[in-house]
């Protein structure tokens, strides 16, 4: 009787642990993304599991990794061939354009004849996945850089949202003095600072020629006007007392937190940030718009881009099926789910009238509907400046901001580098 | 009569293997595994440095020495070095000195010494990008625990503009103070042993005499500890010039490049900027100077000695 029991629980042991497997898939994608913070990671799940759901042929399994992990193990399992078959990598040709020359990741020109995405995605989407004309990656958060003023703060202060150069002043000497911190940013370690500077250099050059600076290397990166953009940006608004004491020591997450409690009215960052901060500031009213103009003729710009993009591996076992999830990626059910619950602005038309969103969601989309890429737009569309050039030159925005802020370099030294580092 | 035995002299390797081969079966394991991860990574690490690969590209472009020749036109690889050096020079002997302290604090048992063994070891088991992280927290201006402890008791130390992190003349410093932490719990332990071994007749005989404790330290415990000291001095040295993760968290190498070291400016130029050729080249630089510097150590300290 005992024995008999014992055979009975374990055959019934077997069963339910065979009904609790999987079913085999016939094909396996290993996904690498980014999507580490709680509203991200909650997006990418549902994206993941609603296309599953809807092709049960594919599983896919992910593994997240931060975005600079990505980019120091993004080669070496690419070659290995055991890496993932769909990877979200950084774009630029520093980053993925080193991955698309060495023929690691595909050209995705096929799919996407296939599929439509050059029709229905946003020409920035596609323009940054772009190397050399061809189309390698599909940029998923279109993002632009701007500023979030807490409005609740401002009302009750008696301050309001500076438009000028003039006006910034003015509100940086009065939030000061009201113990405030007027606009809080971090340089640490500094790449936040590509994001700014695309912002007032653009102010400065104005748009045509600072697009022949950046795309047809047109011009000089230590001209007078990018040093003035330098000057106003890193001497004037320190001296005014804009920027926090301690900009140069601020972690990205030590900005957020003093501006979450409510210690700083304003924060220069990007979309990127849009989810969390609507998450951790319940009920207090925003508006995001561009950095003021403090340099040029006063046209303020908005930088646009995409931060990272998904690329397929030109190992991956079955393209056509990391295609197939990619489309579904950027299908109009996904943006339901990237923007309700991210706070992503996906590069493909969505209704958002038909989603819950907070009002900084739309605050965003408002700003961008707004402006233009045309002049005599009141708020213009620049690209980031970073996404275009190589890294060496990256590395001196980096450094080189940190160091005219804390007046180790002038704005005119860190020209002179920025002029050595473009190479032209 | 019996014949005599065959005779071995025309094979000296057969008498050779049988004589040796058990020697060489038990460091086989352990000289396996020192050439696959330590020699011929080196080694490959110097062919890298011969050509211009970026880390992705299936093919490595032969560049000969140019890597080697670019350093000196590189004005931030002589910064990072320039970091380093202060690293070495500052760090280094002040972390093997706390750790001396310690082991001499603690010597003769006083109260609690095992409570304070435990403390002065613990950093060493937290990995260095915790510490960094921790460090963060207690130099920052705003809300860190250094200002807010000074506050509490009624000192008002804001640090120097900026934080010290964030002030390009203390970020170095800070960076050291964290490093020295970290690390002089490893010194402790291994001078701690070493004063063990001090003969205690020694000690008595220099009490006896009448030498008070500077002296009997300086003539009695010190001369006995040399070997110890300069294992525990090569190893500090050794660590400055490796020292990544600190700075890697802390401050990522700024601001404006004054907390750029060495490794960090090595990982900045492989991983960052896809020059893989290059930061192999400073690389093999690296394990140079490690060399050389531990090379001149050792003779300095033991000279006279043999």
């Amino acid at each position: 009787m005992g024995k008999n029991r014992t055979r009975g629980l374990a055959l019934a042991s077997v069963v339910f642990a065979g009904l609790a497997l999987p079913a085999a898939a016939d094909v396996e994608l290993l996904v690498w993304d980014q999507f580490s913070d709680e509203l991200s990671n909650r997006a990418a799940e549902k994206v993941y599991a609603d296309f599953m759901a809807a092709n049960p042929g594919i599983r896919i399994k992910r593994e997240v990794y931060a975005y600079d992990q990505i980019r120091t193990i993004a080669r070496t399992a690419l070659e290995s061939g055991t890496g993932p078959d769909v990877i979200y990598h950084e774009v630029g040709p520093g980053n993925a354009g080193v991955l698309a020359r060495a023929g690691l990741v595909m050209s995705l020109e096929g799919y996407s004849a296939q599929y439509g995405w050059h029709d229905r995605l946003q020409p920035a989407a596609i323009a940054e996945g772009n190397l050399d004309g061809e189309l390698y990656g599909l940029g998923l958060e279109f993002e632009f850089f701007g500023t979030y003023y807490n409005l609740t703060e401002l009302a009750a202060l008696g301050l309001s949202v500076p438009r000028n150069k003039e006006e910034v002043l003015a509100y940086c000497k009065a939030a000061s003095e009201a113990g405030r911190i007027p606009y809080v940013f971090a340089l640490n370690p500094g790449w936040q600072s590509y994001h700014l500077l695309s912002a007032t250099i653009y102010d400065a050059l104005g748009g045509e020629a600072a697009d022949a600076l950046l795309f047809d290397h047109q011009g000089r990166w230590d001209s007078p006007e990018v040093i003035a953009a330098v000057e106003a940006t890193f001497v004037e608004l320190r001296d005014a007392n804009c920027w926090p004491d301690d900009i140069a020591a601020l972690l990205n997450d030590d900005a957020a937190g003093i501006f979450y409690t409510g210690e700083a009215l304003a924060w220069p960052t990007g979309t990127w940030q849009l989810g969390r901060i609507a998450d951790n500031m319940p009920g207090v009213e925003f508006e995001l718009g561009a950095f003021p103009a403090i340099a040029g003729d006063g046209t303020a710009y908005l930088p646009t881009g995409v931060g990272s993009a998904y690329y397929i591996s030109t190992k991956a076992k079955d393209p056509d099926a990391a295609a197939l999830f990619l489309d579904y990626v950027f299908s109009e059910e996904a943006a339901e789910a990237w923007v309700e619950l991210a706070g992503f602005i996906p590069p493909v038309p969505f209704d958002v009238a038909k989603m819950d969103v907070p009002p900084l969601f739309e605050s965003a989309l408002t700003t961008l509907m707004t402006s233009g890429k045309e002049a005599g737009a009141p708020v213009r569309v620049g690209p980031f400046i970073n996404h275009f050039v190589g890294e060496a030159f990256v590395n001196v925005l980096r450094s080189g901001s940190q160091a005219v802020v804390t007046g180790v370099q002038t704005p005119a030294e860190f020209a002179a580098e920025l002029q050595k580092a473009s190479g032209h | 009569m019996s014949s005599p035995p065959p005779s071995d002299a025309g094979k000296p390797w057969q008498t050779w293997l049988r004589q040796n081969a058990i020697w060489y079966a038990f460091i086989a394991p352990a000289l396996a595994l020192y050439l696959l991860f330590v020699a011929y990574p080196f080694l490959s690490s110097g062919l890298f440095s011969l050509t211009d690969w970026n880390g992705a590209d299936p093919q490595k472009r032969f560049v000969g020495l140019e890597n080697y020749v670019r350093m000196w036109d590189d004005r931030l690889m002589w910064n990072a070095l320039r970091n380093n050096i202060v690293l070495v020079l500052i760090g280094a002997p002040l972390s093997v000195m706390v750790g001396l302290c310690f082991a001499l604090l603690l010597r003769d048992k006083p109260l609690g010494h095992t409570v304070f063994r435990t403390v002065f070891f613990m950093p060493l088991v937290l990995a260095p990008l915790v510490i960094g992280v921790i460090w963060v927290w207690i130099l920052a201006p705003r809300y860190g625990l250094l200002a807010n402890t000074l506050d509490a008791f009624g000192f008002s130390v804001t640090g120097p503009r900026g934080g010290w992190l964030g002030n390009p003349d203390t970020a170095l410093l800070a960076v050291i103070a964290a490093w020295i932490w970290s690390i002089a719990g490893f010194h402790f332990v291994i001078l701690d042993a070493g004063l063990k071994t001090i003969d205690e007749d020694l000690l008595d005989a220099a009490r006896i005499d009448g030498a008070r404790g500077f002296k009997r330290f300086w003539y009695v415990t010190l001369p006995q500890i040399r070997p110890v000291l300069t294992v525990v001095l090569v190893l500090a040295l050794t660590a400055a010039f490796k020292v990544f993760d600190l700075v890697f968290v802390m401050t990522g190498g700024g601001p404006a490049n004054r907390t750029e070291l060495l490794a960090t400016y090595i990982y900045r130029k492989a991983f960052i900027e896809s020059s893989v050729g290059y930061a192999a080249a400073l690389s093999c630089v690296l394990a140079f100077i490690i060399l050389a510097i531990s090379i001149v150590v050792i003779w300095w300290r033991e000279r006279g000695r043999y």
